[in-house]
């Protein structure tokens, strides 16, 4: 590291009780950084690995390390890391209820960044609310990692602040670290946004988690604005056997499913002309062509469902079954296949894309 | 061969290791590095032998205030007597400048939107941290190498910096002598995307700038063609569009699909309303952003293969074969075939699949070259 580039900025009301957070002025580019003090000789190895894997994950929603230092003993003694200037989260119960759609969309990029962390092979250890923030361009990151080295006594360190966020395996002899941890802290982190202290589910605040009180759903405090299947998810990430918990790789497509809830749009055309389009203003047509055959198609605001079919109607070729999805790019055609007189329609759907 | 600031095999500062030299822009030497003490690989741009300036830290500076994963990331600056460089993300793929010039005629209009809308978020980030590119072109656009073009960022922040008074110092010889010209490479690569206010005033120019090269883009992406032409020719165009003289022709690929009618019509409009020679009545960054807010594209994946026949067993239809299956002939319709031409038999093309039988089923079927 060169003399004099890294200056200190002076308090941060932010990081002012943290000790080991500060905030610096980088000035080779001009802008500021955190510097993270943290050092531990005996597991030097185990912590420069760490970080180097973690450097390499390079998730957008996690923060972005520039450099680590070293002491005289080429012995970690810190990372300098990016600093994020935009919101915290801490209040957001507040705003949940009337923006319940922002609520998928913190949650669908916090599960991403820990999707990202998870695939490169590490897992995050302190996954909690605090911990996430957004850049100054809105983009939600985890900026704090619980790197073993530091964070072996996992439940000790949580101590000082809440306790709410270690799973309840954590709390018999012989606990390992592993993703499903994550996964239940990702579960609280969902709870954090949308309630308080006085109308956090009892259970979650049991010593250990779910030891004297029956869990409830989420739904409980939702106040009706969130789908059934975003409920299940997150009460299934909260399940006291981690073996039931989903994993991060079926949480984050799911939630990504219900960012474009009611924003598709379904169009047929038939001799390259537009016959219909379905969208959450039109949500139904009934394809009726006579006496060949009917297919009706309901739009439901995730998926284009066939909900009728008689006669002689193909999907691509093949008969299709009620109940099904249609294919998001398909040709329907009407009429047995030796028919002379036989219709074809196209479908396609779409939506607008998230760009976060 | 000119020749390069460093060799394979340096390490600079102690902490970058060269490992090849990748590209020269006008302005700037490209290497491909290994950050020892992240253990990473990462590109480091240094100034053209000669041009020690202080606009490369300025530009560097601008750069690392864009915090965003539509623009490259700037990880480090170094500078003193005898050295100066940035290290900026490494990002697999291509400039988009390459892509268009190797693989494809023109975009799909589901592609040409998402690259468009993922523009849109870059420049509405830099705009709001006001800062402007100045020098928007597909050669600064970083694509993924996937065929839907999945990721797409903008570099070079930095260089524009440094190219805005190589261009500005350009325009001036231009003014006095119009043959400079074809030896101003940093000029010639701006121009098909150029603003007009820009030959007016140069440094007033601002925000505006970049969302007339967005439109450029756009209509390049979309046509394969340049709007206005290069060269002295877009020069000369650019001024009578100006004046009034002429109009934005539509080019002729757009609607001849009709799955995509409504999508294209939305991608001309947007295209019109960027090229507008007032820099005034065109719009915002975030006004482009929230117009994407309702426009519905599809950025599926897509696969690789050759058309194996056409006219099979309809008029219209035909099968391709998907790249390295022999067995896995699939099944297309020419009204979903964007090209310059009819399908033919041994062309390449790339698109999506779903299922069907006896062959699952190609959409928006993509000529490449």
């Amino acid at each position: 590291m060169m003399a004099n580039r890294y200056v200190d900025v002076g308090e941060d009301s932010q990081f002012g009780g943290f000790g080991e957070v500060r905030l610096l002025h980088d000035n080779f580019l001009g802008r500021k950084i955190l510097c993270k003090s943290m050092s531990n000789p005996d597991n030097n190895d185990q912590l420069y690995n760490e970080i180097i894997a973690l450097s390499k994950a390079r998730s957008r929603h996690v923060v972005e390390i520039y450099d680590v230092l070293f002491d005289q003993n080429r012995n970690v003694s810190g990372i300098i890391i990016e600093y994020l200037d935009g919101r915290d989260f801490s209040k957001f119960y507040l705003e949940y209820e009337n923006n319940p759609e922002e609520f998928l969309k913190i949650l669908f990029q916090i599960a991403s960044g820990l999707y990202d962390l998870h695939k490169a092979g590490i897992t995050h250890r302190d996954m909690k609310l605090e911990n996430i923030k957004a850049s100054n361009a809105g983009v939600v990151k985890i900026f704090d990692f619980g790197i073993s080295a530091i964070t072996d006594d996992y439940i000790t360190k949580n101590n000082r602040g809440t306790l709410i966020y270690a799973a309840p395996e954590l709390y018999y002899e012989n606990a390992r670290i592993s993703r499903e941890m994550d996964i239940y802290a990702f579960g609280i982190i969902a709870w954090n946004l949308v309630a308080t202290q006085n109308n956090f589910d009892r259970a979650l605040l049991d010593i250990p988690p779910h030891s004297k009180h029956q869990y409830q759903s989420i739904a409980h405090v939702c106040k009706n604005k969130l789908p059934e299947e975003i409920i299940n998810l997150i009460d299934a990430t909260l399940c006291p056997n981690p073996a039931n918990r989903p994993t991060i790789e079926e949480i984050v497509p799911l939630l990504a499913k219900y960012l474009v809830i009611h924003k598709h749009k379904g169009i047929f055309t038939e001799n390259a002309r537009n016959v219909y389009e379905l969208s959450s203003t039109q949500k139904g047509v009934k394809l009726k062509i006579a006496p060949l055959g009917e297919i009706d198609i309901y739009y439901d605001g995730l998926e284009f469902k066939i909900t009728y079919v008689d006669g002689d109607v193909f999907i691509n070729n093949m008969r299709p079954k009620v109940n099904t999805v249609l294919p998001n790019s398909c040709l329907l055609t009407f009429g047995a296949p030796h028919l002379r007189n036989r219709r074809f329609m196209t479908f396609s759907s779409s939506h607008p894309e998230v760009v976060l | 061969m000119t020749k390069v600031s460093f060799e394979n095999d340096t390490l600079l500062i102690g902490r970058y290791h060269i490992i090849r030299y990748l590209a020269a822009g006008g302005m700037q030497e490209v290497y491909l590095c290994h950050d020892t003490v992240l253990n990473r690989e990462v590109v480091l741009k240094t100034p053209k032998a000669g041009t020690k300036d202080r606009r490369f830290k300025r530009g560097a500076e601008m750069g690392a205030r864009i915090n965003h994963s539509n623009v490259a990331s700037t990880l480090d600056y170094y500078e003193d007597e005898n050295l100066t460089f940035l290290i900026e993300e490494f990002i697999s793929g291509q400039d988009l400048s390459k892509r268009m010039s190797t693989e494809f005629h023109y975009l799909d209009p589901h592609t040409c939107a998402h690259v468009i809308k993922n523009l849109a978020k870059a420049l509405h980030e830099a705009h709001k941290v006001g800062i402007c590119h100045r020098d928007l072109k597909p050669s600064n656009i970083m694509v993924s190498n996937d065929f839907n073009l999945s990721m797409v960022k903008l570099t070079d922040f930095g260089i524009a910096k440094l190219a805005e008074s190589e261009i500005e110092s350009e325009i001036e010889l231009f003014e006095k002598d119009e043959s400079t010209l074809t030896t101003s490479q940093t000029l010639l690569g701006a121009v098909p995307y150029m603003a007009p206010e820009c030959w007016d005033d140069w440094k007033g120019a601002g925000k505006e700038m970049d969302i007339w090269s967005l439109g450029c883009i756009a209509y390049h992406l979309l046509s394969g063609q340049l709007p206005f032409g290069s060269g002295r020719r877009a020069i000369r165009e650019v001024a009578r569009f100006q004046d009034n003289n002429t109009k934005l022709l539509k080019p002729q690929n757009i609607g001849l699909h009709a799955s995509s009618a409504i999508l294209e019509k939305e991608l001309w409009a947007l295209i019109t309303n960027c090229i507008v020679a007032d820099p005034q009545k065109r719009p915002t960054a975030e006004n482009i952003l929230d117009a994407f807010d309702s426009i519905c594209y599809s950025n599926e994946p897509r696969r690789f293969g050759t058309i194996y026949d056409f006219g099979v067993p309809y008029r219209e239809t035909g099968h391709i074969i998907d790249n390295g299956r022999q067995a896995g002939m699939l099944f297309f319709h020419s009204s979903e075939f964007y090209g310059n031409s009819l399908p033919q038999q041994g062309k390449n093309v790339t698109y999506s699949v779903y299922p069907g039988l006896p062959h699952d089923r190609c959409s928006t079927i993509l000529l490449l070259k």
